[in-house]
Protein backbone atom coordinates (compact mmCIF):
# COMPACT_ATOMS: atom_id res chain seq x y z
CA UNK A 1 0.00 0.00 0.00
CA UNK A 2 2.67 2.43 -1.13
CA UNK A 3 0.54 4.29 -3.61
CA UNK A 4 -2.11 4.07 -6.28
CA UNK A 5 -0.60 1.23 -8.31
CA UNK A 6 -2.04 -1.65 -6.33
CA UNK A 7 -2.05 -5.16 -7.71
CA UNK A 8 -5.38 -6.86 -8.32
CA UNK A 9 -6.49 -10.07 -9.93
CA UNK A 10 -8.93 -10.38 -12.79
CA UNK A 11 -11.88 -12.72 -13.05
CA UNK A 12 -12.62 -15.41 -14.05
CA UNK A 13 -11.29 -16.99 -10.88
CA UNK A 14 -11.29 -20.61 -11.88
CA UNK A 15 -13.67 -23.03 -10.20
CA UNK A 16 -12.62 -26.06 -12.23
CA UNK A 17 -9.78 -27.38 -14.37
CA UNK A 18 -9.46 -26.16 -17.92
CA UNK A 19 -10.17 -28.92 -20.44
CA UNK A 20 -7.20 -30.96 -21.59
CA UNK A 21 -5.74 -30.03 -24.99
CA UNK A 22 -4.25 -32.58 -27.39
CA UNK A 23 -1.19 -30.91 -28.86
CA UNK A 24 -0.23 -30.52 -32.48
CA UNK A 25 2.65 -29.23 -34.59
CA UNK A 26 1.05 -25.80 -34.63
CA UNK A 27 0.16 -23.62 -31.68
CA UNK A 28 -3.08 -24.56 -29.93
CA UNK A 29 -4.66 -22.75 -26.97
CA UNK A 30 -4.18 -24.47 -23.62
CA UNK A 31 -6.67 -22.16 -21.89
CA UNK A 32 -10.19 -21.76 -23.25
CA UNK A 33 -11.20 -18.20 -24.09
CA UNK A 34 -13.97 -18.44 -21.50
CA UNK A 35 -11.31 -18.91 -18.81
CA UNK A 36 -9.36 -15.80 -19.80
CA UNK A 37 -10.17 -12.20 -18.90
CA UNK A 38 -11.36 -10.20 -21.89
CA UNK A 39 -9.27 -7.08 -21.69
CA UNK A 40 -11.34 -4.77 -23.83
CA UNK A 41 -10.43 -2.08 -26.30
CA UNK A 42 -7.34 -0.07 -25.34
CA UNK A 43 -6.97 -1.99 -22.08
CA UNK A 44 -3.30 -1.09 -22.18
CA UNK A 45 -4.15 2.57 -21.71
CA UNK A 46 -0.77 3.97 -20.70
CA UNK A 47 2.82 3.14 -21.45
CA UNK A 48 4.18 0.98 -18.64
CA UNK A 49 0.92 -0.76 -17.78
CA UNK A 50 1.64 -4.42 -17.09
CA UNK A 51 -0.06 -7.68 -16.23
CA UNK A 52 1.29 -10.93 -14.77
CA UNK A 53 0.04 -14.42 -15.59
CA UNK A 54 0.79 -17.57 -13.62
CA UNK A 55 -0.25 -20.97 -14.95
CA UNK A 56 0.04 -24.42 -13.38
CA UNK A 57 -0.80 -27.58 -15.25
CA UNK A 58 0.03 -31.13 -16.22
CA UNK A 59 1.46 -32.72 -19.35
CA UNK A 60 1.49 -36.21 -20.81
CA UNK A 61 3.87 -37.26 -23.58
CA UNK A 62 3.86 -40.23 -25.94
CA UNK A 63 6.59 -42.10 -27.75
CA UNK A 64 7.66 -39.34 -30.14
CA UNK A 65 6.84 -35.94 -28.65
CA UNK A 66 9.68 -34.05 -30.33
CA UNK A 67 10.24 -30.52 -29.06
CA UNK A 68 7.81 -28.53 -26.94
CA UNK A 69 7.32 -24.79 -27.23
CA UNK A 70 5.19 -22.34 -25.25
CA UNK A 71 3.87 -19.15 -26.84
CA UNK A 72 1.61 -16.29 -25.78
CA UNK A 73 -0.71 -14.82 -28.40
CA UNK A 74 -2.43 -11.45 -28.51
CA UNK A 75 -5.56 -12.47 -30.36
CA UNK A 76 -9.02 -13.94 -30.06
CA UNK A 77 -7.91 -17.05 -28.20
CA UNK A 78 -8.32 -19.57 -31.02
CA UNK A 79 -5.46 -21.62 -32.42
CA UNK A 80 -2.49 -19.46 -33.41
CA UNK A 81 -4.79 -16.47 -33.87
CA UNK A 82 -3.28 -13.04 -33.59
CA UNK A 83 0.30 -12.10 -32.84
CA UNK A 84 2.76 -14.27 -30.94
CA UNK A 85 4.31 -12.00 -28.32
CA UNK A 86 7.07 -14.46 -27.50
CA UNK A 87 7.95 -18.13 -27.20
CA UNK A 88 10.11 -20.41 -25.17
CA UNK A 89 12.90 -22.12 -27.12
CA UNK A 90 11.81 -25.35 -28.81
CA UNK A 91 13.21 -27.96 -26.43
CA UNK A 92 13.09 -31.74 -26.44
CA UNK A 93 10.39 -33.39 -24.35
CA UNK A 94 11.01 -36.73 -22.63
CA UNK A 95 8.98 -39.62 -23.95
CA UNK A 96 6.16 -41.43 -22.19
CA UNK A 97 5.68 -39.16 -19.18
CA UNK A 98 2.24 -39.14 -17.58
CA UNK A 99 0.55 -36.20 -15.88
CA UNK A 100 3.77 -34.43 -14.89
CA UNK A 101 3.36 -30.90 -13.59
CA UNK A 102 4.58 -27.62 -15.09
CA UNK A 103 4.41 -23.97 -14.06
CA UNK A 104 4.82 -20.73 -16.02
CA UNK A 105 4.94 -17.07 -15.08
CA UNK A 106 4.77 -14.19 -17.55
CA UNK A 107 4.81 -10.40 -17.37
CA UNK A 108 3.40 -8.43 -20.30
CA UNK A 109 4.11 -4.70 -20.32
CA UNK A 110 2.91 -2.00 -22.69
CA UNK A 111 5.69 -0.15 -24.50
CA UNK A 112 3.61 1.92 -26.93
CA UNK A 113 -0.09 2.75 -27.36
CA UNK A 114 -2.69 2.64 -30.09
CA UNK A 115 -2.91 0.87 -33.41
CA UNK A 116 0.86 0.62 -33.58
CA UNK A 117 1.20 -0.26 -29.95
CA UNK A 118 3.67 -2.70 -28.56
CA UNK A 119 3.83 -5.28 -25.79
CA UNK A 120 6.93 -6.69 -24.12
CA UNK A 121 6.69 -10.29 -22.91
CA UNK A 122 9.15 -11.76 -20.42
CA UNK A 123 8.79 -14.90 -18.35
CA UNK A 124 9.67 -18.51 -17.77
CA UNK A 125 8.26 -22.01 -17.84
CA UNK A 126 9.41 -24.90 -15.66
CA UNK A 127 8.37 -28.49 -16.30
CA UNK A 128 8.71 -31.43 -13.98
CA UNK A 129 12.28 -32.40 -14.75
CA UNK A 130 11.25 -35.89 -15.77
CA UNK A 131 9.61 -34.26 -18.80
CA UNK A 132 11.94 -31.33 -19.52
CA UNK A 133 14.81 -30.45 -17.22
CA UNK A 134 15.90 -26.87 -17.88
CA UNK A 135 13.97 -23.83 -16.81
CA UNK A 136 13.13 -22.06 -20.06
CA UNK A 137 13.10 -18.30 -20.26
CA UNK A 138 10.49 -16.68 -22.47
CA UNK A 139 11.95 -15.64 -24.78
CA UNK A 140 15.10 -17.72 -24.65
CA UNK A 141 17.17 -14.83 -25.99
CA UNK A 142 16.98 -11.28 -27.28
CA UNK A 143 13.79 -10.06 -25.56
CA UNK A 144 12.10 -7.42 -27.66
CA UNK A 145 8.73 -5.70 -27.72
CA UNK A 146 6.23 -6.81 -30.37
CA UNK A 147 4.11 -4.39 -32.38
CA UNK A 148 0.38 -5.03 -32.02
CA UNK A 149 -2.87 -3.15 -32.43
CA UNK A 150 -3.98 -2.31 -28.89
CA UNK A 151 -7.22 -0.66 -30.05
CA UNK A 152 -8.94 -3.82 -31.27
CA UNK A 153 -11.88 -4.86 -29.13
CA UNK A 154 -12.08 -7.92 -26.93
CA UNK A 155 -8.66 -9.38 -27.42
CA UNK A 156 -7.04 -11.86 -25.06
CA UNK A 157 -3.62 -12.94 -23.93
CA UNK A 158 -3.82 -16.59 -24.96
CA UNK A 159 -1.28 -19.17 -23.71
CA UNK A 160 -0.62 -21.73 -26.46
CA UNK A 161 1.68 -24.69 -26.95
CA UNK A 162 2.98 -26.88 -29.76
CA UNK A 163 5.09 -29.98 -30.05
CA UNK A 164 7.03 -31.03 -33.11
CA UNK A 165 6.48 -34.79 -32.74
CA UNK A 166 3.71 -37.04 -33.83
CA UNK A 167 2.12 -38.70 -30.81
CA UNK A 168 -0.87 -37.71 -28.68
CA UNK A 169 0.75 -35.35 -26.21
CA UNK A 170 -1.69 -33.52 -23.96
CA UNK A 171 -1.59 -30.51 -21.68
CA UNK A 172 -4.09 -29.36 -19.11
CA UNK A 173 -4.10 -26.17 -17.06
CA UNK A 174 -5.41 -26.51 -13.52
CA UNK A 175 -5.00 -23.00 -12.22
CA UNK A 176 -4.35 -19.52 -13.55
CA UNK A 177 -3.74 -16.23 -11.75
CA UNK A 178 -4.08 -13.07 -13.83
CA UNK A 179 -2.93 -9.88 -12.11
CA UNK A 180 -2.98 -6.28 -13.17
CA UNK A 181 0.30 -4.89 -11.83
CA UNK A 182 -0.57 -1.20 -12.03
CA UNK B 1 -5.75 -1.79 -10.57
CA UNK B 2 -8.41 -3.11 -12.86
CA UNK B 3 -11.22 -3.75 -10.43
CA UNK B 4 -12.38 -5.03 -7.07
CA UNK B 5 -10.12 -8.07 -6.65
CA UNK B 6 -7.13 -6.30 -5.16
CA UNK B 7 -4.21 -8.28 -3.78
CA UNK B 8 -3.27 -7.61 -0.17
CA UNK B 9 -0.97 -9.19 2.37
CA UNK B 10 -2.06 -10.63 5.69
CA UNK B 11 -0.42 -10.07 9.05
CA UNK B 12 1.67 -11.12 10.86
CA UNK B 13 4.43 -9.58 8.76
CA UNK B 14 7.49 -11.44 10.03
CA UNK B 15 9.96 -9.25 11.86
CA UNK B 16 12.33 -12.02 12.97
CA UNK B 17 13.42 -15.42 11.74
CA UNK B 18 11.29 -18.43 12.62
CA UNK B 19 13.07 -20.88 14.86
CA UNK B 20 14.96 -23.63 13.08
CA UNK B 21 13.26 -27.02 13.13
CA UNK B 22 14.72 -30.49 13.03
CA UNK B 23 13.19 -32.73 10.39
CA UNK B 24 11.89 -36.07 11.66
CA UNK B 25 9.76 -38.88 10.31
CA UNK B 26 6.50 -37.02 10.86
CA UNK B 27 5.47 -33.58 9.71
CA UNK B 28 6.97 -30.66 11.64
CA UNK B 29 5.73 -27.11 11.17
CA UNK B 30 8.23 -24.84 9.43
CA UNK B 31 6.43 -21.70 10.55
CA UNK B 32 5.08 -21.29 14.11
CA UNK B 33 1.38 -20.62 14.49
CA UNK B 34 2.20 -17.14 15.78
CA UNK B 35 3.68 -16.32 12.38
CA UNK B 36 0.69 -17.56 10.37
CA UNK B 37 -2.51 -15.66 9.61
CA UNK B 38 -5.54 -17.25 11.29
CA UNK B 39 -8.00 -17.38 8.46
CA UNK B 40 -11.21 -17.84 10.41
CA UNK B 41 -14.18 -20.04 9.74
CA UNK B 42 -15.37 -19.90 6.12
CA UNK B 43 -12.47 -17.67 5.08
CA UNK B 44 -12.76 -19.30 1.67
CA UNK B 45 -16.17 -17.81 1.16
CA UNK B 46 -16.59 -18.16 -2.58
CA UNK B 47 -15.41 -20.60 -5.20
CA UNK B 48 -12.32 -19.24 -6.88
CA UNK B 49 -10.98 -17.37 -3.85
CA UNK B 50 -7.22 -17.82 -3.67
CA UNK B 51 -4.17 -17.00 -1.58
CA UNK B 52 -0.45 -17.01 -2.37
CA UNK B 53 2.31 -17.96 0.08
CA UNK B 54 5.99 -17.26 -0.46
CA UNK B 55 8.71 -18.51 1.87
CA UNK B 56 12.46 -18.12 1.89
CA UNK B 57 14.69 -20.13 4.18
CA UNK B 58 17.81 -22.18 4.76
CA UNK B 59 18.61 -25.86 5.12
CA UNK B 60 21.46 -27.76 6.73
CA UNK B 61 21.90 -31.46 6.00
CA UNK B 62 23.60 -34.25 7.90
CA UNK B 63 25.89 -37.00 6.63
CA UNK B 64 23.01 -39.36 5.81
CA UNK B 65 20.22 -36.95 4.97
CA UNK B 66 17.59 -39.39 3.71
CA UNK B 67 14.73 -37.81 1.81
CA UNK B 68 12.53 -34.81 2.57
CA UNK B 69 8.97 -33.93 1.59
CA UNK B 70 7.39 -30.49 1.91
CA UNK B 71 3.70 -30.49 2.73
CA UNK B 72 1.02 -27.88 3.28
CA UNK B 73 -1.47 -28.86 5.97
CA UNK B 74 -4.94 -27.38 6.46
CA UNK B 75 -5.19 -27.63 10.23
CA UNK B 76 -4.36 -26.08 13.57
CA UNK B 77 -0.74 -25.34 12.71
CA UNK B 78 0.52 -27.94 15.19
CA UNK B 79 2.93 -30.57 13.97
CA UNK B 80 1.26 -33.08 11.67
CA UNK B 81 -2.20 -31.69 12.38
CA UNK B 82 -4.82 -31.49 9.64
CA UNK B 83 -5.22 -32.47 6.01
CA UNK B 84 -2.37 -32.42 3.52
CA UNK B 85 -3.54 -30.16 0.69
CA UNK B 86 -0.30 -30.09 -1.29
CA UNK B 87 2.95 -32.02 -1.25
CA UNK B 88 6.21 -32.12 -3.14
CA UNK B 89 7.65 -35.43 -4.19
CA UNK B 90 10.18 -36.87 -1.76
CA UNK B 91 13.58 -35.49 -2.74
CA UNK B 92 17.09 -36.42 -1.64
CA UNK B 93 19.32 -33.56 -0.53
CA UNK B 94 23.09 -33.65 -0.78
CA UNK B 95 24.78 -34.60 2.48
CA UNK B 96 26.60 -32.25 4.82
CA UNK B 97 25.52 -28.91 3.37
CA UNK B 98 25.31 -25.91 5.67
CA UNK B 99 22.86 -23.01 5.65
CA UNK B 100 21.95 -23.22 1.97
CA UNK B 101 18.98 -21.20 0.82
CA UNK B 102 15.64 -22.35 -0.54
CA UNK B 103 12.52 -20.64 -1.77
CA UNK B 104 8.93 -21.75 -2.26
CA UNK B 105 5.79 -20.19 -3.67
CA UNK B 106 2.33 -21.73 -3.73
CA UNK B 107 -1.19 -20.70 -4.68
CA UNK B 108 -4.14 -22.24 -2.83
CA UNK B 109 -7.53 -21.83 -4.49
CA UNK B 110 -10.99 -22.79 -3.27
CA UNK B 111 -12.84 -25.22 -5.54
CA UNK B 112 -15.84 -26.00 -3.28
CA UNK B 113 -17.32 -24.48 -0.12
CA UNK B 114 -18.41 -25.57 3.33
CA UNK B 115 -17.81 -28.66 5.42
CA UNK B 116 -17.08 -30.65 2.28
CA UNK B 117 -15.11 -27.89 0.66
CA UNK B 118 -12.00 -28.34 -1.42
CA UNK B 119 -8.71 -26.58 -2.02
CA UNK B 120 -6.32 -26.86 -4.97
CA UNK B 121 -2.65 -26.23 -4.14
CA UNK B 122 -0.04 -25.62 -6.85
CA UNK B 123 3.46 -24.27 -6.54
CA UNK B 124 7.22 -24.53 -6.79
CA UNK B 125 10.08 -25.24 -4.39
CA UNK B 126 13.67 -24.44 -5.34
CA UNK B 127 16.81 -25.07 -3.33
CA UNK B 128 20.35 -23.87 -3.76
CA UNK B 129 21.53 -26.45 -6.26
CA UNK B 130 24.42 -27.47 -4.03
CA UNK B 131 21.86 -29.21 -1.82
CA UNK B 132 19.00 -30.14 -4.19
CA UNK B 133 19.54 -29.86 -7.93
CA UNK B 134 16.07 -30.55 -9.23
CA UNK B 135 13.28 -28.03 -8.97
CA UNK B 136 10.33 -29.46 -7.06
CA UNK B 137 6.82 -28.74 -8.31
CA UNK B 138 3.94 -29.03 -5.87
CA UNK B 139 2.50 -31.44 -6.71
CA UNK B 140 5.02 -33.13 -9.01
CA UNK B 141 2.22 -34.69 -11.04
CA UNK B 142 -1.54 -34.90 -11.42
CA UNK B 143 -2.70 -31.76 -9.56
CA UNK B 144 -6.10 -32.24 -7.95
CA UNK B 145 -8.18 -30.47 -5.30
CA UNK B 146 -8.35 -31.97 -1.81
CA UNK B 147 -11.56 -32.18 0.23
CA UNK B 148 -11.38 -30.27 3.53
CA UNK B 149 -13.72 -28.67 6.05
CA UNK B 150 -13.64 -24.98 5.20
CA UNK B 151 -15.93 -24.12 8.12
CA UNK B 152 -13.03 -24.75 10.51
CA UNK B 153 -10.92 -21.77 11.63
CA UNK B 154 -7.72 -23.30 10.33
CA UNK B 155 -4.39 -22.16 8.96
CA UNK B 156 -2.31 -23.26 5.99
CA UNK B 157 0.76 -24.69 7.68
CA UNK B 158 3.96 -25.44 5.72
CA UNK B 159 5.52 -28.59 7.15
CA UNK B 160 8.30 -31.04 6.28
CA UNK B 161 9.03 -34.66 7.05
CA UNK B 162 11.78 -37.17 6.42
CA UNK B 163 11.46 -40.78 5.39
CA UNK B 164 13.65 -41.73 8.32
CA UNK B 165 14.25 -39.87 11.57
CA UNK B 166 17.26 -37.95 10.39
CA UNK B 167 18.32 -34.60 11.71
CA UNK B 168 18.47 -32.19 8.84
CA UNK B 169 17.35 -28.72 9.87
CA UNK B 170 15.35 -26.05 8.08
CA UNK B 171 14.55 -22.47 8.99
CA UNK B 172 12.22 -19.89 7.48
CA UNK B 173 13.54 -16.35 7.29
CA UNK B 174 10.70 -14.68 5.49
CA UNK B 175 7.06 -15.50 4.91
CA UNK B 176 4.62 -13.57 2.75
CA UNK B 177 0.89 -14.32 2.67
CA UNK B 178 -1.29 -12.62 0.06
CA UNK B 179 -4.99 -12.73 -0.53
CA UNK B 180 -5.41 -12.76 -4.32
CA UNK B 181 -9.08 -11.80 -4.57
Amino acid sequence: MDGPFYVDTRAPHWAADNASQTLSTTFLPIVAAANLPVLGQSYFSYVGKAVRMRLFGRMTTGATPGNGQFGLFWGNGTAANGTNLGSSPATALSINQTNTSWIAELVIRCRALGTSGSLMLTGWIKHNEATLAPLLQIPGSAPVATTVDLTTTALLLSPQYLRSGSTAETMQVHDMVFEALN
Amino acid sequence: MDGPYYVDTRTPHMSADAAAITIIATNVALVPLANLPILGSNYFSYIGKAVRIRMFGRITTVATPGTITMNFLWGSGANANGTNIGASAAFTPVASQTNLSWWAEIVVRCRALGASGSLLTTGILKFNESVVVTTQLIPASAPAPVTVDLTAANVISPQVLATTAVTNTMQVHDFNFESLN
